[in-house]
């Protein structure tokens, strides 16, 4: 008779091993502390704007909601796109390379159209230390930013495994569960950040 | 009945008095950040326990699957294996 | 078939030839290594942390004197040492000893693994630790001096240079301690992927040892918790060196923020660091007891509530930060609550010893020394949780009592309970069990006469973190100094028979009596193979499970004990 506790280890002789490979189980645990690390710091900024009482402070230029509105999308796009070829992988394993391509260019064009904004708002006077508000902005952005490049960066490793045929599923869901993460945590910060 | 009805009324006459304001230790500063200290304290206190638990009911639903899965399939008993 | 197991490790562990003796304990991937590099670099931490709480109890209680191997002690320097006292005996020794040297070396032989999920992300861990144990050290040497803020770092003083006069010292302070996440976040990653993905064959949910439920449960605990903190530490560096103002209230920043995000994950913490030493006691008490563990479902729900409830109890270190006060009656309610499960776990504990035939063996006096002394740090939180006597009991010697009841029976006496127990296990020898018994009661007398002083001087009204109590007539008369003197003097004689445990482990590491395989008659599986166990743990044949670990005294059965591993 089959156990029926909650484990991990999957039973059934026909497929033995993990419901969740172990890359996948490490990486989802990251992204349990990730998700803390951006909740503290989406907190910290609610706090000390929540203290104020104009938002942003005078003399501070306002931050470009409708091109980063843009932007989100193109974020987002890439999300879909990696998920679609997740979902090629797991069957033709060609017809992944496609969509996996064009998100991962979607993926990039995010990080500089970012990069570009930064250099404007540097431009307009919205500094680091500027304010509270340049501090937050370049802090929970910049972030985020970091985040996107290292999520880039595995997944185009994954993506050079691939065209060699050496890359193995779990480790594929595992970054692309990293993406995930990366572009799901994005519209919160938007919507906080932003507007 | 009536001892939760008690408990709901005491917990109630807790949160309610804003006369405790007028405790010396109190920030008296904006409404604003005494609303967001609220907010957010809320937002961590949940956020850790829901991602957790979505997991855990996730990963309890899934083993329903693969066991029902798995007796449809191969009906004779075989050892766990790894 | 086993070998089909880890294939990921295959390319670790394929080949087995003698290796150099820098690539063997310095690069090891064994997690056997790593786990003596965590307790090593532990125990030496412990003892910096405890030559300097005797260094600032000499000072407290004979003000102004040269105190003997350290000098005169200038009032900064008291400051840095009694917030590096705090910082190292938590980051650095019950953290790293408790969670990391246990955890990693129980892990994978308790379960009958050959190692690690991620044995390389495992040596990382050690490395990002111990560079993180050098960075703190380097801290004392800098212009300035080590951080003096306390171990709970609130700003604006550990955020402006012009306040805490440790301009370098703040930051390699905060380098320090955010090094030392890092390293336990990748230990905890592997503890959790592992127990949950290499189980040998026929281990179910409640065959695993209640050792390891609770270092997962810790694990878990920490990850969850600690974002938020490093979201503070890089905002507190940011103020410290970059020059903006997250917490400068003149500015537009808040200071009260810090005290929200530090908590955030400080009272987890606690947990963290308990729910390992409970799981040691767990372990060792059947077997001393020679009798089932009482309750082990009931047990292990106890430690996923208190897991729960740790997360909403946080705010109750800030009661008189000025917090809402409908908040403070909120976190006063499950700040209580959190004693319920807290209090089960002992009562379970107690049950287990029920009509066992004790041994009182150094292990288990440790291990009965735990509960007791945990008890009374249990019982006077609840004061402390009650946000009403915690404005007068606030920042006195009395919550430093508290916590030292609490914080001393997780790191010292749970360790010594683990290592006295595994010891055989880790080097293949016996201890001495009369040096054993001789620290055991040279440790525990003198720490309740160090504490319970404590707890009457913090009654009194006496405030933590004062330079000099003669400059406070009403805190400075003389029976309230000849508490501290007794308190001071129990703390050397403590410190002088940790030499004993020294001597007893230098002294069985040579000649102690030959292990065997299984001196205690465990039933778990880390007691089926060698002492101590070889490269791979279990040779070519994994052990297989087919029964709970604590099956002690069966009926059916002729010897008291049933290991795991035996079909029959």
């Amino acid at each position: 008779m089959a156990q029926r506790d909650l484990r991990l280890v999957h039973d059934a002789a026909s497929e033995p091993g993990p419901i969740l490979p172990s890359s996948v189980l490490g990486t989802l645990i990251f992204v349990l502390t990730e998700i803390m690390l951006f909740a503290g710091l989406i907190s910290a900024f609610m706090i000390v704007r929540g203290g104020t009482v104009e938002w942003p402070p005078p003399g501070q230029p306002r931050l470009p909601v409708e091109a980063t509105a843009l932007n989100t999308a193109a974020l987002l796009a890439s999300g879909l796109l990696i998920w679609m070829a997740g979902r090629a992988y797991r069957g033709d394993r060609a017809q992944a390379g496609g969509p996996f391509a064009a998100g991962l260019a979607l993926g990039a064009f995010f990080v500089v159209f970012q990069g570009f904004e930064w250099a404007r708002l540097l431009a307009q006077g919205l500094t680091l230390t500027s304010s509270t508000h340049g501090s937050f902005f370049y802090l929970i952005v910049g972030t985020h930013a970091l985040h996107a490049i290292v999520a880039l960066g595995i997944l185009v490793w994954a993506f050079q495994l691939h065209s060699r045929r050496e890359l193995r599923p779990s480790t594929f869901t595992a970054a692309r569960t990293f993406w995930y993460f990366v572009v799901g945590v994005w519209p919160v910060l938007y919507l906080r950040v932003y507007l | 009945m009536r001892g939760r009805l008690a408990a709901l009324v005491l917990v109630a006459g807790t949160l309610a008095p804003r006369s405790s304001h007028a405790c010396a230790v109190c920030f008296s500063g904006a409404d604003g950040a005494r609303v967001a200290f609220l907010l957010t304290t809320a937002l961590l206190t949940v956020l850790p326990l829901a991602l957790l638990g979505g997991f855990a009911w996730w990963l309890r639903r899934r083993m329903r699957e693969l066991d029902s899965d798995a007796r449809e399939d191969v009906p004779v008993e075989t050892p766990q294996s790894r | 078939m086993a070998e089909t197991v880890h294939p990921a490790e295959q390319a670790a562990h394929g080949e087995h030839h003698e290796e150099g003796w820098v690539k063997k304990y310095l690069f090891s991937t064994d997690h056997k290594i790593i786990a003596m590099q965590y307790l090593f670099t532990g125990m030496a931490m412990g003892l910096i942390g405890a030559f300097f709480a005797y260094v600032f109890r000499m000072q407290l209680a004979f003000p102004g004197m040269e105190v003997p191997f350290f000098g005169v002690v200038s009032a900064n320097e008291y400051n840095s040492l009694i917030t590096n006292h705090g910082a190292i005996m938590i980051f650095w020794v019950a953290m790293p000893v408790l969670i990391a040297a246990f955890g990693n070396f129980l892990i994978p032989l308790m379960i009958g693994a050959d190692d690690m999920v991620f044995p390389r992300i495992n040596r990382l861990s050690y490395q990002i630790f111990f560079i993180s144990a050098l960075v703190l050290l380097a801290s004392f040497f800098v212009e300035g001096g080590g951080f003096g803020g306390a171990w709970t770092a609130y700003p604006p003083l550990s955020a402006n240079a012009a306040y805490s006069l440790t301009p370098m010292g703040a930051t390699l302070w905060l380098v320090a301690v955010a090094l030392e996440f890092v390293a336990f976040l990748l230990g905890g990653i592997n503890f959790v992927t592992t127990l949950m993905n290499s189980r040998t064959k026929g281990m179910g949910i409640y065959d695993i040892p209640m050792v390891l439920w609770m270092i997962i449960i810790a694990s878990i605990l920490f990850m969850a918790s600690v974002g938020p903190l490093i979201a503070g530490a890089v905002m507190l560096f940011m103020d410290q060196q970059v020059g903006t103002h997250f917490y400068d209230p003149t500015r537009g920043g808040d200071p009260l923020l810090w005290q929200h995000l530090f908590w955030f994950f400080g009272h987890p913490e606690v947990y963290v660091v308990l729910l390992p030493a409970m799981g040691i006691v767990a372990d060792i008490m059947p077997v001393f007891a020679r009798k089932k563990l009482f309750a082990y479902r009931t047990i292990l729900w106890t430690a996923i509530g208190t897991g729960v409830l740790s997360f909403t109890v946080w705010a109750h270190h800030q009661f008189i930060a000025g917090i809402d006060p409908r908040m403070a009656h909120v976190f006063t309610i499950t700040t209580l609550l959190i004693s319920i499960p807290i209090a089960e776990m002992c009562f379970v504990y107690i049950a287990t010893l029920y009509g066992g035939s004790i041994r009182l063996n150094t292990p288990m006096l440790w291990a009965l020394a735990f509960v007791a002394e945990f008890l009374i740090g249990g019982v006077t939180g609840i004061f402390l949780g009650a946000s009403g006597a915690d404005i007068y009991f606030h920042d006195t010697y009395f919550v430093l009592a508290h916590f030292h009841y609490t914080f001393f029976p997780i790191a010292i006496i749970g360790t010594y309970a683990g290592v006295t127990f595994w010891f055989p296990k880790m080097f293949g020898r016996m201890m001495n069990d009369t040096l054993g018994k001789i620290h055991f009661w040279g440790t525990i007398i003198p720490f309740n006469l160090i504490f319970i002083p404590l707890f009457v001087l913090g009654a009194a009204g006496q405030h933590r973190r004062i330079y000099d109590f003669t400059n406070y007539p009403m805190l400075a008369e003389p029976w309230m100094q000849d508490l501290r003197v007794l308190a001071t003097v129990s703390l050397v004689v403590m410190l002088a028979f940790q030499l004993v445990f020294f001597y007893n482990v230098i002294v069985s590491l040579v000649r102690g009596e030959k292990a065997g395989k299984n001196p205690w008659k465990s039933n778990t599986l880390e007691w089926t193979t060698e002492s101590p166990p070889p490269h791979g743990n279990f040779g070519d044949q994994y052990p297989t499970v087919y029964r709970p670990p604590y099956e002690y005294s069966h009926p059916d059965r002729e010897e008291d004990y049933w290991p795991q591993n035996l079909p029959n």
